[in-house]
């Protein structure tokens, strides 16, 4: 796999990955070109705040997408509050107020499962802290159609669960700190 | 089940030969989730085994029960029902005697609306036409059946908009089920039919709800459902989709955004209605 090769950058996680997912963005590179589609746990009653906090320091601009929207480099999807988000074989971003799963709504197992099977070697899923198990098994769909993934090092996680989680389901490609993680991010094209 | 591209055309063509049937139309990755789920539920373990089943209308009826999507809560977007409320029941046109919910998969979406005009004492004012596709799903509307393993997450949604707790003055539980009080849906007419194969004859229509369906579609039936939908709608009257949802450009047009958080819609009526963006 040529890291070159990527397509979609999908990133889960739960508690406490506010404060490492807006490090990510602050420090990503500002061209950074390949699409990022976030996936958080959030409250779902609370439909806005969560863009405008990780776009205050993001170098990269971060929307809440509108269902059929299409992906465009250098962007960050978050998936809004209350719906599953998907991605299509057209390119575009489909959401669903199918039931919560892993009591999420939305679910992070989704939408890694659904960049693997569109995506394939091309998806990079990265898992980040979180207080439950989703995100492990489609973390390891990503890795079963060849896609590259990234778990948080559990040592600096808020809390572990999700990263323990996944990997006690498969081996990633890589543990990663959240500075690494960065690291590596910039190592890719823009 | 894990189903291909080949799998999905091949199982949505044979299911689109039967009535209400045709899927071929809806979002590629709903189908691939939604066929997989059906295929564990009904315990069908090959596509041929589907096919031959397929032939039976008992069959058919528990795949489009399962095929629907369940709402899965009352008053969703509290924030959507609180502006419904304050700005725009007492705008609805004054002949309007019609309300219309296209796909009613589950009774959430009804009897949020019904609670509502029970609390305004437009009851008998306004009939809340819903459609199903699925027989059992219509008979479960109009006896007033939700499922009851979102009882918690209606209250609160009901407690965010209404600010009190009257909710288990209207909803109590039984059977597994929770039934929403008879006298609070005296005005609810759940037909068995596909909005997608035919539309209600009344004409005076002044509300339509159709949140969150077409994100199930892709665009092309997407583009001809909202034509459908809109062409329903008399002038003066309110279309409301999801709060994530697009209207398409082509009906950007035909339509005034009153709203654009809580994505609601008035066809112009009369004259003033053309330039003004109020409610």
């Amino acid at each position: 796999m040529q890291a070159t090769d990527f397509k979609i950058v999908v990133i889960g996680g739960s508690a406490g990955s506010f404060s490492v997912v807006s490090a990510i963005l602050a420090s990503i590179h500002p061209q950074f070109k390949i699409p990022i589609v976030l996936c958080l746990h959030r409250l779902k009653h609370v439909r806005s705040g969560l863009v405008e906090g990780l776009s205050l320091k993001s170098v990269i601009k971060v929307l809440e997408p509108n269902d059929k929207e299409k992906l465009q480099y250098n962007h960050v999807y978050l998936a809004p509050a209350n719906y599953h988000l998907f991605l299509e074989l057209d390119g575009t971003i489909a959401l669903s107020t199918e039931e919560s799963f892993n009591h999420s709504r939305p679910s992070i197992d989704y939408t890694l499962s659904s960049a693997a099977y569109v995506y394939r070697e091309k998806a990079l899923g990265i898992l980040l802290t979180g207080a439950n198990k989703d995100g492990a098994y489609g973390m390891k769909d990503i890795a079963g159609k060849k896609g590259f993934t990234i778990v948080q090092d559990p040592a600096t996680c808020d809390i572990d669960t999700m990263p323990r989680s996944a990997l006690q389901l498969f081996d990633p490609n890589l543990i990663l700190s959240p500075k690494e993680i960065v690291q590596f991010l910039n190592t890719l094209p823009h | 089940m894990n189903f291909g591209i080949n799998d999905i055309k091949e199982i949505t063509a044979a299911m689109a030969d039967y009535p209400h049937m045709d899927y071929s139309n809806y979002a590629l990755s709903f189908l691939k989730r939604r066929l997989s789920y059906l295929f564990t539920q009904l315990n069908i373990r090959r596509k041929e085994q589907f096919f031959e089943w397929l032939k039976q209308p008992d069959f058919r009826e528990k795949v489009t029960y399962h095929m629907c999507v369940d709402t899965t809560e009352m008053f969703r977007d509290p924030a959507f029902w609180r502006t419904l409320r304050d700005k725009i029941i007492n705008q609805i046109p004054e002949d309007c005697e019609n309300f219309w919910i296209p796909l009613a998969a589950s009774g959430e979406e009804v009897f949020s609306l019904a609670i509502l005009l029970h609390e305004n004492e437009l009851s008998q004012k306004y009939k809340i036409i819903g459609q199903s596709p699925s027989i059992e799903r219509c008979r479960f509307i109009q006896q007033g059946k939700m499922n009851a393993r979102h009882d918690d997450v209606n209250q609160t949604n009901y407690k965010r908009l209404e600010d009190q707790n009257a909710y288990q003055n209207y909803i109590h539980r039984d059977n597994g089920f929770c039934l929403l009080d008879e006298k609070v849906r005296q005005n609810v007419d759940c037909r068995h039919e596909s909005f997608l194969i035919s539309t209600p004859s009344e004409e005076s229509i002044g509300l339509i709800l159709f949140r969150n369906i077409s994100i199930y579609y892709n665009t092309r039936l997407t583009q001809s459902v909202f034509k459908r939908v809109i062409d329903k709608l008399m002038p003066g009257g309110y279309l409301v989709i999801g709060t994530k949802e697009q209207l398409p450009a082509a009906f950007k047009e035909e339509l005034i955004e009153v709203d654009a958080v809580e994505k609601i819609y008035k066809k112009p009526g009369f004259k003033q209605d053309n330039n003004h963006a109020g409610y």
